[in-house]
């Protein structure tokens, strides 16, 4: 939500100065540039199009693989990632009860998807892995966190009963590069083919500044390369948690995740989980008041209906104690399954850029 | 340049949904993994994600198995089944069959009616004679019911299995009548020129009885064989595959016997699957020690003295209760979770 507001207001004062440059002839030029950046950030898909086209595929960052982890290395920082293949655990919803099956699917998530991390839970038909994303632009001090995080993951599953082992370099890259994608081959001429289209449109048609500057900024991808997957393979991103806006019963809770349990043999599921922020949590809390406050001020039912929906998830975090999460999914699955996950709550869709849970 | 910019339009662009710790619980490993199942040995059927489940007696720390259920719930069928499977993997089998089913006949090699056919015991490979004496009247003793008597055969069967031969029992028999009525059935299964364990031992045998027998000559005779099949099998030395499958219908009548075998003799390629009907007629040390056990479907109480036995949830016990014939659960040694079966049975042993 935050992030949404600085954005607009971003785009609002980047368009304000870029109008105002414009209005001089001598910074015409800047003027529609900075305008164009504004629009740009406004519509960002036009920018991912465009490098889409450039990279003939989705862009993705280059990941290396090392012997027991994969490493990604970014502008200012180097990512880490570690895998492990959880393999069996003592108790499932076959012989837990439903208040045994709460208090263990808590305190592992509690104790597992936590800190600074982000984490990769993915269900491989029937198969269950982690993979842990560590960043840091202290290089030295990676190593220590790698093994502090190793430790801590490794005393978690104990504790929770559960059967494991590491992944090694190479299958912790199969699980961020699936079978199912492949690597588009780099087009040098097309690259300079948009750059071309691109300088023309900037300078012969205003109109198309932001799609004329998209191509531009496109044409030079750098270290990115395109993903394409495979035509035969239905793809569905997340596109929201409906059993977020409710309080359910940890009966129904249980009920659901038997559900999961029939079908989870069945579908290739990976959901990105980063813990949510602070200024996260807080703007659930106030989103229920604010609204309950506006609503009930001018007596509109669809703003309390909201506000509502807001305050159920508001109780779940302060009454039961449950943690916010940051979730994204990418989910292979025949319209049945993606059926009974609507039934759990989890809104699955078709989406043109599928692959973004994967970065 | 490309790459920061990048981020900054994909993070513009992405959506993260809102999840709370109650709505992920679905997609933790308590409600998607399922317990790893066998993929060599015997398959026994289908679980409830419909993954074969087999058994796999050499990978067991106990290689004997126990199959239970009530009358008409399938347990011979599933001896069959188990058997055709062994014979499959190479493994020669018996079936001791008091009842002397014809269905087992049919995929048998080999028919030995005991009473009628004679066997060669005084061999005692892997024993001592004393040794062999001394279990065989520990259990004698048991099965004619003559308490104080152990001591006695102890003493006449060492003789025998020393001298290769029943007749130190001969010269003793009249002096007492039970001891007269031991030798009798001694008698009928024993002859210097029957089948000798070695033999026996290679074949796929289906071991029988004449209809009218007694109870105590089926027992003895059960029990004779297994004693010398026991020392057999030692003779040849220690190891951790299943080389004979002996399946034992009606097996409790042989429950003070199993309690030692299934104790003691682990490793010596014999794996022995007891048939009976209702959980109570064994020593429930038998069912820990088992490295697997089939419980077929059954009423109310017998599931009940299953649940005492083993961990079962509200599933597993519907799943045996309400099950048609053909539903078993599976428990097996060293994992305490029960596998609820759907059995597949091979056609030609119905």
């Amino acid at each position: 939500m935050n992030n949404v507001k600085t954005r607009y207001l971003f785009v609002f004062l980047l368009s304000a100065l870029g109008i105002f440059l414009m209005s001089r002839p001598e910074e015409k030029l800047v003027g529609q540039a900075i305008t164009s950046l504004s629009l740009l950030l406004l519509f960002p898909e036009i920018y991912i199009w465009s490098l889409i086209f450039a990279l003939g595929g989705y862009p993705l960052r280059e990941i290396s693989i090392d012997e027991d982890f994969c490493m990604e290395t970014r502008k200012h920082e180097t990512c880490i990632y570690i895998g492990f293949e959880l393999f069996d655990v003592r108790h499932n919803v076959n012989d837990l009860s439903e208040k045994r099956f709460w208090f263990y699917t808590q305190s592992f998530i509690n104790t597992i998807i936590t800190g600074n991390n982000t984490y990769f839970v993915v269900v491989d038909r029937g198969r269950y892995f982690i993979v842990t994303r560590m960043c840091t632009n202290k290089f030295d001090a990676l190593p220590e966190k790698i093994k502090s995080e190793v430790y801590r993951l490794k005393r978690s599953f104990e504790r929770h009963g559960l059967s494991f082992r590491p992944m090694s370099g190479s299958e912790v890259y199969r699980i961020l590069r699936p079978d199912f994608i492949e690597k588009a081959k780099r087009n040098k001429f097309r690259e300079f083919f948009l750059a071309i289209l691109g300088s023309i449109l900037f300078f012969k048609t205003p109109v198309l500044f932001p799609v004329s500057s998209a191509l531009l900024l496109a044409s030079f991808p750098g270290n990115l390369h395109g993903y394409r997957w495979k035509n035969s393979t239905e793809l569905y991103t997340l596109d929201s948690i409906q059993s977020f806006y409710s309080y359910p019963s940890i009966f129904d809770i249980f009920s659901r995740a038997q559900l999961i349990y029939s079908i989870s043999d069945k579908i290739f599921l990976l959901l990105r989980l980063t813990p949510g922020p602070l200024h996260v949590e807080h703007e659930i809390d106030s989103k229920a008041y604010r609204d309950y406050e506006i609503g009930t001020a001018l007596d509109k039912l669809s703003v309390i209906h909201t506000s509502a929906k807001f305050f159920a998830a508001s109780r779940r975090r302060w009454e039961r104690r449950e943690s916010l999460y940051l979730v994204s999914g990418l989910l292979v699955a025949t319209q049945n399954e993606v059926k009974i996950l609507k039934t759990v709550g989890f809104i699955f869709k078709k989406s043109l850029l599928p692959l973004g849970v994967l970065e | 340049m490309s790459e920061t910019l990048y981020h900054y339009m994909r993070k513009a662009f992405s959506r993260e949904a809102f999840g709370l710790s109650g709505d992920l619980a679905i997609f933790t490993p308590f409600s998607i993994l399922s317990p790893p199942e066998e993929t060599h040995g015997f398959l026994l059927g289908r679980d409830d994600r419909g993954r074969e489940v087999r058994v796999n007696p050499s990978k067991l720390p106990n290689m004997h198995g126990v199959i239970v259920g009530s009358t008409g719930s399938g347990k011979s069928t599933l001896a069959r089944h188990i058997l055709l499977q062994a014979q499959k993997l190479g493994i020669k089998e018996w079936v001791i069959d008091p009842h002397s089913e014809k269905s087992y006949t049919s995929i048998m090699d080999t028919r030995l009616e005991l009473a009628v056919e004679k066997i060669y015991f005084m061999e005692h490979l892997g024993w001592s004679p004393e040794e062999l004496a001394s279990e065989l009247s520990y259990y004698l003793e048991k099965i004619y019911a003559f308490p104080g008597y152990r001591s006695i055969l102890r003493e006449i069967l060492a003789k025998c299995f020393e001298e290769k031969s029943l007749y130190p029992f001969e010269r003793v028999k009249n002096e007492d009548p039970n001891l007269k009525r031991i030798y009798d059935d001694l008698r009928k299964l024993y002859s210097e020129d029957g089948f000798k364990i070695r033999e026996l031992a290679e074949k796929n045998l289906h071991i029988t009885f004449p209809t009218l027998v007694s109870r105590e000559l089926h027992a003895t005779a059960t029990q004779i064989l297994l004693l010398i099949l026991e020392g057999y099998m030692r003779s040849l030395g220690s190891r951790n595959r299943v080389d004979l499958i002996v399946v034992l219908e009606e097996a409790h009548l042989l429950k003070d016997y199993f309690l030692r075998l299934f104790k003691e003799i682990r490793k010596f390629g014999l794996s022995i699957l007891a048939v009976t009907q209702l959980p109570r007629e064994f020593d429930p040390r038998i069912f820990q020690l088992a490295g697997y056990v089939v419980a077929l479907s059954g009423p109310e109480s017998y599931i009940a003295d299953i649940a005492s036995l083993f961990s079962l949830g509200r599933e597993e016990f519907d799943h045996i209760a309400f099950g048609a014939r053909g539903n078993a659960l599976l428990f097996r040694s060293g994992d305490p979770r029960p596998r609820r079966i759907v059995l597949e049975i091979d056609p030609s042993v119905l």
